[in-house]
């Protein structure tokens, strides 16, 4: 499975003290992102591609060690991002 | 010429008749009305502000009257009209003025979309403009009301207008609503002060409204740049204490407080973001308002 953010057209975002706040003009709604979502919101709107899950933890990653948690934290953000409709995932 | 210099005479005939057009900040209301509250009311705490020609542009048409039933005789109501319609339920005649104060918040809030209007207290001091947003019972315009009494400016207890263009907050400066308990704090803090009778047993409970100091009304057409946005929480008993609050969080509650952020789309994103950015953002706790004028001071001498 593989993920992508909405049209970054219909998306406003501005970092606020490591926060992001992004407004979708799609639900007309604005959220605050927990850090992890805001990296991860970060992340797919820089790759202007579809993204795996393994690929958008490595990101997250970094310069980190290897470590199943990453991914498994990714995967628990991700659902949230496509509820509030500012991510969406390609089978 | 402002109101104080129109005769009671005058004052009186101009509401039964065509009409008082009053200009509070950047809004002129035409108000009639024949009910004797609100000629005292406004003469006790409107005397500063401009009146402005008959002939002129009124932004609002407002009356205040008995509503058209058999009330006017049996437990007489009073209600605000806006454009010769009234936008609410009738209330008991004696809350005459305090139904003026909220038809105009009303008028304001909910027509004047040139701006992004916040559900916010709005005080300048050295330049920089503090916004209060907050719940109601959060003690928000008791502590507008205590930090007024003590030289800062008042933009408004009720409506912070940001202008889109320039991020600057119009001063909208009328008197300041208190309720219950805090009119008592405030006769107390400001013994000075010029408050309106008490109006009990109205949807707030007990309300009295403080007059704007003349310095805040003349000074009518000087926005302010905002600097700080504090959320103000009383807490009897409490130590007063000013945590840093993260900008994010700020910005979520002024969305929240906002009557027309949706109006304004992504542009009224980029305000508001602009506005956080450009501010200091702190949560407020405090009981006593001498502790939160220290604080309050310290913070825009050290600006």
């Amino acid at each position: 499975m593989r993920w992508h953010t909405v049209p970054p057209e219909v998306l406003s975002w501005r970092d606020l003290d490591d926060q992001l706040v992004v407004r979708n003009a799609q639900s007309g709604n604005t959220h605050l992102l927990s850090p992890l979502a805001g990296e991860v919101l970060r992340i797919l709107l820089s790759a202007n591609e579809t993204m795996t899950l393994a690929e958008i933890a490595d990101r997250v990653r970094g310069e980190e060690p290897e470590d199943p948690e990453w991914a498994a934290a990714v995967a628990d953000v991700l659902p949230g991002l496509e509820r509030q409709g500012l991510v969406r995932r390609v089978a | 010429m402002k109101l104080a210099d129109l005769p009671q005479a005058e004052l009186e005939e101009r509401l039964r008749g065509a009409g008082l057009r009053l200009r509070t900040g950047p809004v002129v209301s035409e108000i009639r009305s024949a009910m004797p509250p609100l000629a005292e009311g406004l003469a006790l705490l409107y005397g500063e502000y401009p009146v402005e020609d008959r002939d002129g542009f009124a932004d609002f048409h407002v009356r205040i009257a008995p509503p058209a039933n058999l009330r006017r005789w049996w437990r007489p109501q009073v209600q605000f009209q806006f454009d010769g319609a009234p936008p609410f339920h009738p209330l008991p005649a004696d809350q005459a003025f305090p139904i003026f104060e909220w038809g105009l918040n009303w008028c304001v809030s909910a027509h004047c979309h040139h701006y992004l209007v916040l559900h916010a207290a709005v005080v300048e001091k050295q330049g920089g403009a503090m916004l209060l947003p907050a719940p109601p019972g959060s003690g928000k315009s008791t502590l507008c009301a205590g930090l007024v009494s003590r030289g800062w400016r008042l933009l408004s207890d009720e409506l912070a207008l940001i202008d889109p263009a320039s991020g600057d907050i119009a001063p909208l400066a009328r008197p300041v609503s208190l309720k219950n308990a805090s009119i008592e704090v405030i006769r107390r803090f400001a013994p000075e002060a010029r408050l309106s009778p008490v109006v009990h047993d109205t949807l707030k409970g007990s309300v009295a409204h403080m007059q704007a100091s003349a310095d805040s009304v003349r000074r009518a057409a000087e926005p302010a740049r905002p600097r700080w946005v504090v959320l103000p929480r009383y807490e009897a008993g409490a130590k007063a204490a000013l945590a840093p609050l993260p900008r994010g969080r700020a910005f979520m509650q002024l969305a929240d407080s906002a009557f027309n952020y949706d109006l304004h789309g992504a542009e009224g994103f980029r305000v508001l973001a602009d506005l956080v950015e450009g501010c200091r953002c702190y949560e407020f706790t405090y009981a006593d308002l001498d502790d939160a004028v220290r604080i309050f001071d310290a913070l825009a001498e050290g600006a």
